[in-house]
């Protein structure tokens, strides 16, 4: 009997416990198996693809993900119901849940993954840390006592010394971990990292570490089955990453030895054996610049990066994954696991970079990929016209391209992110863009404040004249198709107004039609007190040329998903290179709302929600004097929290929202009166 | 349906030489406007814009909607009239839409004489107060004027149709719930101090804006009092203190949207429904009409090929084909709305004016708008003519054109001359609007015939005294006449005074047509109700 019948007879149907790219990765890999998929989704999801992809679909609850994809009742019911033999967790909500695991085992549902005790010993970092000094594994300093008091955890800070991490011990992803850079924000870092911790794991239990600047983050990824068999797959290096997330990671690491290699693989494996692990997991650590690496924690699931390990080592990690769940050995020995090459992941996010990576979310208008090729790889979430809602992770696609050594997969990585065209929502192409193309990356000078110190030295993309041009050119061009007398003046050219609005700013935009009897057609652009030449020819309708002072750029414009489906788009959306804007149109030709005498129009003390969230917190009391920078409120969204700040001294007049209270973007949360 | 079909050829040498002369014709009309719309002289455009204040085509862009159409009124006023060059006669007028809705704007050029009221810029004011009051278009003034200008005083000052009847209007319009909005956008002294005053609704920009009946200067000289023009009338005492304007602004923008959102505010019931259908472009191109429209007023060609070029589908329906045929008449559409075309395709008789009457007869019955284009020398004379009447005959024509109450547009697509100008919807029987085509005259006969007239009497004066009259003399003395007239019959001397509402590109002919239909049709089209027909 072959490995595939084996798994196709242990269990002929998957529940895929999860959702975006990662359940449709699975799906992938179990059609391939001949094995049948069972997709569940929240109320957010009901159009998503991963439901679109399943053979079969089963709807699990509202969107929030604790009554959905946490909900491990539902889930198992949803198993039960479909007569599915297992369940893939994937990454993230329930894949390293003991109780998950229990639930599972106690319906007779293979868990694809680890068991419980080997959960319970990994995903408690406190718990692992000790058991890595057992198999004499380096590890950081810290303090992973029960005692949680914040003066005692302020005192062991201290020793420790500044700055201090505060890592949730059930955390991950980024999620209820901060640095404490001084012993001044100690208390307000932890409260936060707690609140996370509490939303996201259940667990608000606190451990400290020291911190380790410059340091690298390499991990390990092992595989071992339930015949005594361990492998190392060898590493990863994933030191690039933002908000503690990864996203930029790549295999093998640059510039490390055969002999560190072998050295932390040996450590990797004889932790696996130690708690009798079986599966796939990580083992992650921190090198430091003199090359001494330390135990940080081990995943006991399936990694995000999981695909560069298969661009090097052509073994699909999923597919070992439902072979150990059914029973096989290991297909290979570690002998004959070979690497090859340079592979490099991105992982394209649904966020704002300028904004300091803040989450974004809302309609995918317009999507474009590179193509797939041996060479690239892309494991979609999404697909155009879906929406992303701010309950889940920002995660909108991994983009992983495979390179005989790693220049030529950072070229490669470079042009497939060119073609990452992504509208609707904010995103971080263009940004991953400039990271690989920069000399650091080429170099692989990377180490864990990469992100930060390359954001210090990166302009933010900026909205200039041409694009607030471009924006109206593209406005006329749809209007003019449908109405002859747009525009039109007596005994001169065509001359049209478009108010626009970018964000908070408010622009008039005036063409002047200037087609002659040439192909297609153009205007005389001017806004502010600059003037340029836009031009879109017949045979490129979907381009629009601006020249201003001899210069000409191309702007690339695009058919909107809402427009396809007959709705009025809200946005006016064109590319420069992968780079979207989005532009409104302004209904009013003046900024200024009010006629009182005196006053300017300017709302400096009213704060508006930086994203779409939910109130967590609201942490002062109206008419009660704050300083400057105290956080007047707690924004939670995508599992993150965003505290708003008083920019000056005062006392709030008005809170408009509750603790509970789903708020929009721009939504008044709040007005501080100044005093 | 009866698609009609042109039957020109594009190759001969007359298409070309008209086409080169009408062409050449509208350049030099674009090129005027071009020049005219500029405004006041550089140095007082730069004053202008030096104190924040936009200039009045930026404030008019802003005002109206996103890429509403705008019909503009009389652009050549006071073009070569006055010792001063006085641009669009210093005051901007035209049609356009605010939040959906057709309105007048009324615009002072400030940097044009200090947007000072000549006596051509009261006519162009007060004939876009009248298309505004027959049309119930709502009235946006844009004021920055200095007021009347004081050198012309006994031209803008004392007679019925003088500065007196902008505020006439005003308080007669609103009194038939046509709004009147002000927006104080720079000086509004003396008389023009009622143009807020008189409004609905005013609205004034901070420190820019002024009302006063005397100004300063008038004040120190009549009571030795002293003070600056901000405290004497600027925003802040009159919305705060006198309540002369209502809504304080911070800028020109400011301004122009509070008026915006006053039209919004109108709740101004939706236009009558008129029966519509989709509007198809015609079979053959307007720009064709260069070539059709002979360079010569006095050459005949048959006026149906520039209706195939201005109506939908070029689907005309002629009614009495085969009688008075140097008139015709029949139903079409422009842009989707029903009307009735009467053209000129040669001299009027007896029949061709009875056609007339008749077919204007069913046009009101039917509530349908008429469309007059004139191309007419007169009616027929001599004595056959007088004996069978055409002198009654051409009294129905006239009857019915002064008592339709349907929207009536009138082009002057070729001459315009004596009497046939009355049975043709000229200026004096009101229509919606009237327009020229650059190739236009108008006068009370042709210059030719002028100059024959006064020749032959000239000529019977001299011999009588007994006296010789070469013809080199009688040449001599016909030429300054013909040169006259030719003067005086131009569209832009017409246009200048307001004979007119504006000169048109051929070309834009249906645009222009469509536009106006839309406008006639905001006033329900009353029941017409025609004088004595003298049988």
């Amino acid at each position: 009997m072959s490995d595939h019948d084996l798994v196709k007879q242990t269990f002929n149907k998957l529940l895929v416990a999860n959702r975006g790219e990662i359940a449709c990765r699975i799906i992938r890999t179990a059609r391939r198996m001949g094995v049948e998929t069972v997709a569940i989704y929240s109320e957010a999801d009901t159009d998503a693809l991963h439901v679109r992809m399943a053979d079969e679909s089963v709807f699990i609850g509202a969107s929030k993900a604790a009554e959905s994809y946490l909900n491990i009742e539902k889930i198992i019911s949803a198993a039960k119901s479909t007569n599915s033999g297992a369940i893939h967790p994937g990454y993230g909500f329930l894949s390293e849940n003991p109780e998950f695991v229990r639930q599972c085992d106690a319906n007779k549902i293979v868990f694809v993954g680890p068991s419980v005790e080997a959960i319970e010993k990994m995903g408690i970092k406190d718990t692992a840390k000790s058991i890595a000094r057992q198999c004499k594994i380096p590890v950081l300093a810290g303090y992973e006592g029960d005692n949680q008091e914040p003066d005692y955890l302020l005192q062991q800070a201290e020793q420790i010394g500044f700055p201090v991490m505060i890592k949730a011990v059930a955390g991950g992803g980024g999620k209820g971990l901060k640095i404490v850079e001084d012993k001044e924000s100690f208390f307000l870092q932890l409260e936060s990292a707690r609140r996370e911790a509490g939303a996201s794991f259940g667990n608000e239990k606190m451990m400290l570490e020291q911190y380790l600047a410059d340091s690298r983050h390499i991990e390990i990824q092992i595989f071992a089955d339930r015949h005594d068999h361990v492998v190392s797959l060898f590493e990863r290096d994933c030191s690039i990453q933002r908000r503690h997330q990864k996203i930029l990671e790549e295999a093998p690491a640059p510039d490390y030895s055969t002999q560190l290699r072998a050295e932390m693989g040996e450590a990797a494996c004889s932790l696996a054996k130690f708690i009798g692990y079986a599966g796939a997991g990580t083992v992650e650590f921190l090198v430091d610049t003199q090359g001494q690496y330390f135990f940080l924690e081990m995943n006991t699931r399936l990694q995000v990066e999981h695909a560069i390990t298969e661009a090097i080592t052509g073994i699909d990690l999923v597919e070992w994954q439902l072979l150990v769940a059914a029973g096989a050995e290991l297909p290979l020995q570690q002998e004959e696991i070979v690497m090859r090459g340079h592979a490099i992941e991105a992982r394209l996010c649904a966020e704002n970079v300028a904004a300091d990576f803040l989450p974004s979310t809302g309609t995918i208008e317009f999507l474009s990929m590179p193509e797939a090729s041996p060479e690239v790889r892309i494991d979609m979430g999404y697909d155009v016209g879906d929406s992303v809602s701010p309950y889940y992770d920002s995660l909108l696609a991994k983009l992983i391209v495979w390179g005989t050594d790693r220049e030529n997969a950072v070229n490669t990585m470079r042009n497939a992110l060119s073609l990452c065209l992504i509208a609707g929502i904010d995103n971080n192409a263009n940004y991953l863009q400039c990271l690989v193309s920069s000399d650091a990356y080429r170099q692989a000078e990377i180490d864990t404040g990469f992100v930060s110190n390359f954001v210090a030295s990166q302009q933010a993309i900026e909205v200039d004249q041409s694009h607030w041009a471009v924006a109206a050119v593209v406005h006329a061009l749809d209007k003019q198709n449908g109405d002859a007398n747009h525009g039109w003046r007596l005994n001169g050219a065509n001359r049209l107004r478009i108010g626009l609005k970018h964000k908070e700013a408010m622009q008039q935009v005036y063409l002047t039609d200037a087609t002659g009897s040439s192909n297609g057609r153009s205007w005389e652009v001017s806004v502010g007190n600059q003037t340029f030449v836009a031009e879109v020819a017949a045979a490129t309708p979907d381009r629009v040329r601006l020249i201003a002072d001899e210069k000409l750029r191309e702007f690339r414009i695009v058919s909107l998903a809402s427009k396809q489906l007959g709705k009025t788009p809200a946005a006016i959306v064109f590319f420069e290179g992968n780079i979207a804007f989005n532009f409104q149109l302004a209904d009013r030709v003046s900024d200024c709302k009010s006629t009182r005498i005196g006053v300017t129009g300017a709302s400096g003390s009213h704060y508006q929600a930086p994203m779409n969230g939910t109130i967590s917190a609201i942490l002062v009391a109206p008419a009660v004097e704050v300083e400057a920078n105290t956080v007047l409120m707690v924004v939670e969204a995508m599992k993150m929290e965003f505290p708003i700040l008083s920019q000056h001294k005062g006392t709030v007049s008005e809170f408009y929202f509750t603790v509970g209270d789903s708020v929009e973007q721009g939504q008044t949360l709040l007005e501080l009166k100044e005093c | 349906m009866t698609i009609l079909e042109s039957k020109i050829s594009k190759s001969s040498d007359a298409y070309k030489t008209n086409f080169r002369a009408l062409s050449d014709s509208v350049s030099d009309l674009k090129s005027q406007v071009r020049k005219i719309q500029q405004g006041g002289p550089e140095k007082s455009r730069q004053k202008h814009t030096a104190q924040g204040k936009l200039l009045v085509r930026e404030r008019i862009d802003l005002l109206l909607d996103s890429g509403s159409p705008f019909l503009e009124l009389s652009q050549l006023a006071a073009h070569g009239v006055y010792a001063d060059a006085v641009p669009a006669a210093s005051i901007v007028c035209g049609i356009g839409c605010i939040e959906g809705i057709e309105c007048m704007i009324v615009a002072n050029d400030a940097t044009v004489k200090g947007g000072t009221y000549y006596p051509l810029t009261v006519k162009k004011h007060l004939r876009a107060q009248a298309i505004a009051e027959k049309n119930l278009l709502p009235c946006v003034y844009l004021v920055d004027s200095g007021g009347a200008n004081l050198p012309y005083q006994d031209e803008v000052f004392p007679d019925k149709d003088h500065f007196g009847r902008i505020f006439y209007n005003q308080a007669n319009m609103s009194a038939k719930g046509i709004a009147q909005i002000a927006v104080v956008m720079g000086s509004c002294t003396a008389g023009g101090a009622y143009v807020p005053a008189m409004a609905d609704e005013a609205i004034i920009v901070k420190e820019q804006g002024t009302i006063f009946l005397a100004g300063p200067p008038l004040l120190k000289a009549a009571t030795g009092e002293e003070v600056s023009a901000e405290e004497l009338g600027g925003a802040e005492v009159h919305t705060r203190i006198s309540g002369v304007a209502d809504h304080y602004a911070q800028d020109d923008a400011h301004a122009l949207q509070l008026a915006r959102t006053a039209i919004k505010r109108l709740n101004r019931p939706s236009k009558p429904a008129v029966p519509r259908v989709e509007s198809i472009a015609p079979r053959y191109a307007a720009s064709e009409l260069y070539g059709i429209v002979p360079s010569e007023l006095n050459q005949q060609y048959d006026v149906r090929e520039v209706i195939v070029r201005l109506v939908d589908d070029s689907d005309f329906d002629e009614f009495k084909t085969n009688f008075g045929d140097t008139l015709v008449c029949g139903f079409a559409r422009i842009d989707g709305y029903s009307i009735g075309v009467l053209a000129n395709n040669g001299i009027l008789f007896s029949e061709s004016a009875q056609k007339g009457a008749h077919f204007i007869e069913l046009c009101c019955q039917r509530k349908t708008p008429l469309l007059f284009l004139q191309n007419i020398s007169g009616f027929m004379v001599g004595k056959k003519y007088e004996a069978e009447g055409i002198a009654k005959h051409g009294a129905k024509l006239v009857t019915a054109v002064s008592c339709a109450r349907v929207p009536k547009l009138t082009v002057i697509i070729g001459g315009s001359f004596g009497a046939g100008n009355y049975g043709m919807c000229g200026r004096a029987y009101e229509p919606n609007f009237l327009w020229m085509w650059p190739n236009a005259r108008i006068s009370v006969m042709g210059g030719a015939q002028a100059a024959n007239v006064l020749a032959t009497i000239k000529r019977t004066q001299l011999e009588q005294q007994g006296k010789q009259w070469s013809e080199a003399q009688e040449n001599e003395f016909k030429a300054p006449i013909r040169e006259k007239y030719e003067q005086q019959g131009h569209p832009y001397y017409a246009s200048a005074r307001l004979w007119d509402d504006g000169i048109i590109d051929p070309i834009d002919t249906r645009k222009v047509l469509s536009l106006a239909l839309s406008i006639s049709l905001n006033a329900p089209i009353e029941e017409t109700r025609f004088g004595v027909f003298r049988m």
